[in-house]
C-alpha cells in the first residue's frame, strides 16, 4: 500500500511507499518533510532542479530536499538500493534542505553530543560499536548531518539506524558475523543496531573529533586545532563533497563548516592502528569527549 | 611557513619562471585571516596559514615562484632562498591536489 510507512531520521519525518527496516519508525499522521515515493524517474513529474544520483543499484530523483523518487535498476537488489537510498540519495535531499552533511559518526556525551568523522576505513564505525558496547548512546554513523544552526548552537539528532562494520571490526566488538544481518546483499559488511534510546531531542555539539590512525601500540592523542586548521578539518569531512557540488551547495556547505568549526571544540585525535586496543581508544575518547571545562565555556546559553 | 595537506600528494613545482594559476572551481572561506582552501569537486581541502592564505590570493591571477617571492620577500622578513623552497612546496602540493595548475601557454601569454 503506497505511503504506508512512517519513519524518522535526524529529526525529519519520512513517508515511504517500501519499508526501510533501518530507520526509526515514526509518527503516524502530521506533517511530512521528506516523501519517498518509488517509481520511474520519466513518471515522477520531478522538477527542472531535480538532482539525479544514478548509481549501481537505482536512480534517485531528488526534489527540493522534500522528495526522494527511487527507481531501482533491473533485478536489483533491494538492500543495495536502500543502501543507496539512506546514503548518497539523503545527503543529496539534506543538502537541498540547507544541513550540513559530515562523513562522520556521533554519540551523546550526556551534556551533548561528539562527532568523530574521517575518511572511509579509519575506523569510525569500529569506535561506534564499541562506544555503543560501553553503553554510550550512538547517534549516527556513517552519515551525520547537522540542521542549519539557526540558534547558533550546532545540534547533533539520531540518524539512521545502524552501525556498518567490517567482520574483522565484528570481531573485534566480540561478535560473530552470524550475530549481524549482512547491510546489503553480496557483502560483507555487518549491520549492527544502533540501540533505540530516548535521544529525540537535538543533543548540542560540543566536540568534533578528525580521527587519524597511528602506529600501533600507539597511546592516543588529541590535538586541538583552531582557525583555518580546524575550519579545514571540518570541511574536509563533508559526506561526499561531489553531492554538494552537484546540488549547487558547495560555498554554502563550506561556509557551514567554517561556522561549526567556530562553534564548538576541534580536535585531531590519532588512535593506534590495532583493533586489540580498541577498548582502550574508545574509552580514551569517551573521557576526552565527557571531560574538559573548556568545552563548556564554548557554548552561549541556549535562552540568554 | 606551515600549510596542510589531507593526503600529501605534493608535486614538484614547476620552474620558478612557469606561471601557475588557482584551479578556478576552487572554494575558499576566510577564518581569522587565514583561508580554507577547497576543491568542491573531489573534497580536498587545505586550510592555509597567513602566509600561504597571501600566496592563494596571489594565484587567483597566473603569477610564478619568482613573481611570488618577490611580493614575499618585500613583505615578510624571509630570505629568498628560504622562501623560494617554501613557496615551490605549497604550489607542489595545490598542483598535486588539483587545486591550481600551470597554466598553458595561451594562459601564460595573457591571451
Amino acid at each position: 500500500m503506497p505511503g504506508a510507512f512512517n519513519y524518522e531520521v535526524f529529526g525529519l519525518s519520512v513517508r515511504s511507499d517500501l519499508a526501510l527496516p533501518e530507520l526509526r519508525s515514526g509518527r503516524d499522521g502530521g506533517p511530512i518533510d521528506l516523501r519517498v515515493d518509488w517509481k520511474r524517474l520519466e513518471s515522477a513529474d520531478l522538477p527542472p532542479d531535480a538532482v539525479v544520483v544514478d548509481l549501481p543499484s537505482a536512480r534517485y530523483g531528488v526534489a527540493g530536499g522534500r522528495r526522494v523518487v527511487v527507481e531501482p535498476r533491473d533485478r536489483a537488489l533491494p538492500g543495495m538500493v536502500r543502501l543507496g537510498l539512506l546514503g548518497s540519495a539523503l545527503a543529496c535531499a539534506l543538502h537541498q534542505r540547507g544541513w550540513l552533511c559530515l562523513h562522520a559518526m556521533a554519540f551523546s556525551t550526556g551534556s551533548g553530543a561528539a562527532v568523530v568523522a574521517g575518511p572511509s576505513g579509519v575506523g569510525k564505525s569500529t569506535l561506534a560499536g564499541q562506544l555503543q558496547a560501553h553503553g554510550l548512546e550512538v547517534l549516527c554513523d556513517d552519515l551525520c548531518a547537522l540542521e542549519p544552526m539557526k540558534s547558533g548552537v550546532p545540534a547533533v539528532r539520531a540518524g539512521v539506524g545502524r552501525i556498518k562494520l567490517w567482520p574483522d571490526s565484528v570481531r573485534a566488538l566480540k561478535m560473530t558475523d552470524a550475530d549481524l544481518a549482512a547491510v546489503a546483499e553480496r557483502t560483507d559488511k555487518r549491520s549492527l543496531a544502533i540501540a533505540a534510546g530516548a535521544q529525540e531531542a537535538p543533543a548540542i555539539l560540543r566536540r568534533f573529533y578528525r580521527l587519524e590512525i597511528g602506529d600501533a601500540g600507539a597511546e592516543p592523542a588529541f590535538e586541538r586545532l583552531r582557525g583555518a586548521e580546524a575550519a579545514g578539518a571540518v570541511a574536509q569531512s563533508l559526506y561526499r563533497w561531489p553531492l554538494a557540488h552537484a546540488c549547487g551547495r558547495g560555498p554554502d556547505m563550506l561556509a557551514a563548516a567554517v561556522t561549526l568549526a567556530g562553534r564548538c571544540e576541534v580536535f585531531r585525535v590519532t588512535l593506534a592502528d590495532d583493533l586489540a586496543s580498541l577498548p582502550e581508544a574508545a574509552a580514551a575518547l569517551r573521557r576526552h569527549a565527557e571531560g574538559g571545562a573548556e568545552a563548556r565555556l564554548v557554548y552561549p546559553p541556549l535562552c540568554p | 611557513m606551515a600549510f596542510i595537506s589531507p593526503e600529501g600528494r605534493a608535486r614538484p613545482a614547476p620552474s620558478a619562471g612557469i606561471r601557475v594559476v588557482r584551479n578556478a572551481g576552487a572554494l575558499s572561506a576566510e577564518v581569522d585571516g587565514e583561508l580554507v582552501a577547497l576543491d568542491p569537486e573531489n573534497g580536498v581541502c587545505f586550510g592555509l596559514n597567513r602566509v600561504a592564505s597571501r600566496i592563494w590570493t596571489l594565484l587567483e591571477s597566473p603569477v610564478s615562484v619568482d613573481q611570488i617571492c618577490a611580493v614575499l620577500t618585500d613583505e615578510y622578513a624571509v630570505a629568498p632562498e628560504r622562501c623560494a623552497s617554501e613557496v615551490e612546496a605549497l604550489i607542489g602540493a595545490l598542483i598535486g591536489e588539483g587545486l591550481a595548475a600551470p597554466c598553458d601557454a595561451d594562459t601564460a601569454t595573457g591571451r
